[in-house]
């Protein structure tokens, strides 16, 4: 008889010889394929998966729609550059400045004035924008557009005009040849030497301007005319030419027209032209940039 | 033999028959001390080398190995979360003695079934480097590489697996 205690001695030790058997004899049971169908059914998975022709295609139109992706925006970028490059150049308060244009031509730019003008322009074809007032003289060749911001234009083919575009205000002056004017809403009109034609609401109205008779416009001389003006335009033109600020102290300057001319040569003799004719007075400030009117003597 | 099709070099598919030669039997047995189904096994090691083939391009030689495993323990993360585990080793007849009595045959079966159950009661972790140690022969320093891990992790794992087995059955290991 064993003791209780030598029993489980020998069991364990009996066991524990079993259990490293056990663990030693620990497979992990075979598969139902052979390693060669398993390598088979890999292979199969691949070509069945991959359907290479069908990639191929894909592939090569892939590549055929990125290299043509890429050219067009190549293409475009190059376009747009040509087509929507601009060339700027603007005058301003108290300034004229001459601009020599690609073909030739030439544009004055009268003071608080601006121009733009396509940067690559033999190509792109002479289309110009401005705002404010320029005299164009224009070198013959193929037509020559410019408008401004309400799309009213003037088209000429080679001939001297003056345009001035300010807000509302809409003048174009021919000076030799013959331009076609035109404004959103109404005919075209072709005016010839010596015309003029104005924005009046939505339609232009024609006329003679003897002033225009001479083969440019004042201003490009420092002159500045005006016939039955507003006195308030006359007062603005004053404070663009000169770069100060005018005020009319106790009256209304639009409600008195203005014939006559001021001169750029000096401030205190344009005003003295404008005041005396008006029976104004003037009083100009110690550093010449505020001149305050009044109509009381 | 079915040859895949499509845009691969000869060297690819030698080197991806190398590969397969050297590691199949590693990670089936390595899905199925994850899983505990021969059946999911299978498809485990099927679907590592089909993934091992599609990214053979950024695959290097040095880091093969313990991609391999990484795979199929992401496939197995995914697919089979939450799975009980129950595992069916196969005893190998060799360590049977024809001499041994039935008795003795009796008991070792259920010594195998003890073991078996009692492989499957102590954690993943622990339980695959046991069994990577144990079946597959592999060193310390061979899992650790395998499995990404550090040789002193396997050595704890290891430790644990050894301590709850001891547990299980009373017997140093």
């Amino acid at each position: 008889m064993t003791t209780p205690k030598e029993h489980t001695k020998q069991v364990s030790e009996t066991g524990h010889e079993e259990l490293m058997d056990a663990i030693k004899a620990l497979q992990v049971p075979p598969s139902t394929r052979s390693k060669e169908d398993a390598w088979n059914m890999i292979m199969q998975s691949i070509a069945t998966t991959v359907q290479p022709k069908e990639t191929t295609r894909i592939n090569s139109l892939r590549v055929w729609l990125t290299t043509a992706a890429a050219a067009a925006i190549v293409v475009v970028s190059c376009f747009s550059y040509l087509w929507f490059s601009r060339v700027s150049v603007s005058s301003p308060r108290g300034v004229a400045t001459d601009v020599i244009l690609p073909d030739g031509s030439t544009a004055k730019l009268n003071a608080d004035s601006w121009l733009k003008y396509p940067k690559f322009y033999s190509l792109v074809g002479r289309k110009l924008k401005i705002e404010g007032e320029v005299f164009f003289t224009v070198t013959p060749g193929r037509s020559f557009v410019v408008s401004d911001d309400f799309k009213r234009q003037v088209e000429v083919v080679g001939t001297k005009f003056n345009m001035a575009t300010r807000g509302s205000t809409f003048k174009v002056a021919c000076f030799s040849g013959s331009v076609m004017v035109s404004n959103p809403g109404s005919e075209r009109v072709q005016l010839g030497k010596g015309e003029v034609a104005e924005a009046a609401g939505k339609t232009l109205k024609v006329s003679k301007d003897e002033l225009h008779i001479a083969d440019s416009p004042g201003w490009t001389n420092g002159e500045f005319k005006f016939v039955g003006v507003p006195l308030s335009e006359v007062l603005t033109e004053l404070e663009r030419q000169f770069n100060i600020k005018v005020t009319a102290m106790d009256f209304n300057p639009n409600g008195r027209t203005f014939t006559g001319y001021f001169t750029k040569s000096s401030l205190e003799q344009a005003l003295e032209l404008v005041a005396q004719p008006m029976s104004l007075r003037y009083e100009v400030s110690s550093d010449s940039t505020v001149v305050k009117i009044y109509s009381n003597k | 033999m079915t040859l895949p099709t499509g845009s691969y070099s000869q060297e690819e598919l030698s080197w991806f028959r190398a590969i397969f030669d050297d590691y199949y039997e590693s990670i089936r047995s390595f899905a199925y001390y994850k899983t505990g189904s021969v059946d999911l096994a299978d498809d485990v090691v099927q679907e590592v080398f089909l993934k091992l083939w599609n990214i053979r391009s950024s695959v290097r030689n040095d880091t093969v190995k313990t991609l391999l495993y990484t795979i199929a323990t992401n496939l197995i993360k995914n697919h089979f979360k939450h799975q009980r585990v129950v595992y069916n080793f196969q005893v190998s007849k060799s360590t049977q003695d024809e001499a041994e009595s039935a008795d003795a045959n009796v008991r070792m079966d259920d010594m195998n079934r003890q073991l078996q159950d009692a492989l499957a009661s102590i954690p993943d972790a622990a339980r695959e480097v046991f069994l990577m140690n144990r079946i597959d022969g592999f060193t310390y320093s061979e899992i650790a590489q395998r499995l990404n891990l550090s040789v002193k992790t396997v050595e704890k794992r290891m430790s644990e697996a050894i301590r709850l087995l001891r547990n299980k059955f009373g017997y140093k290991l």
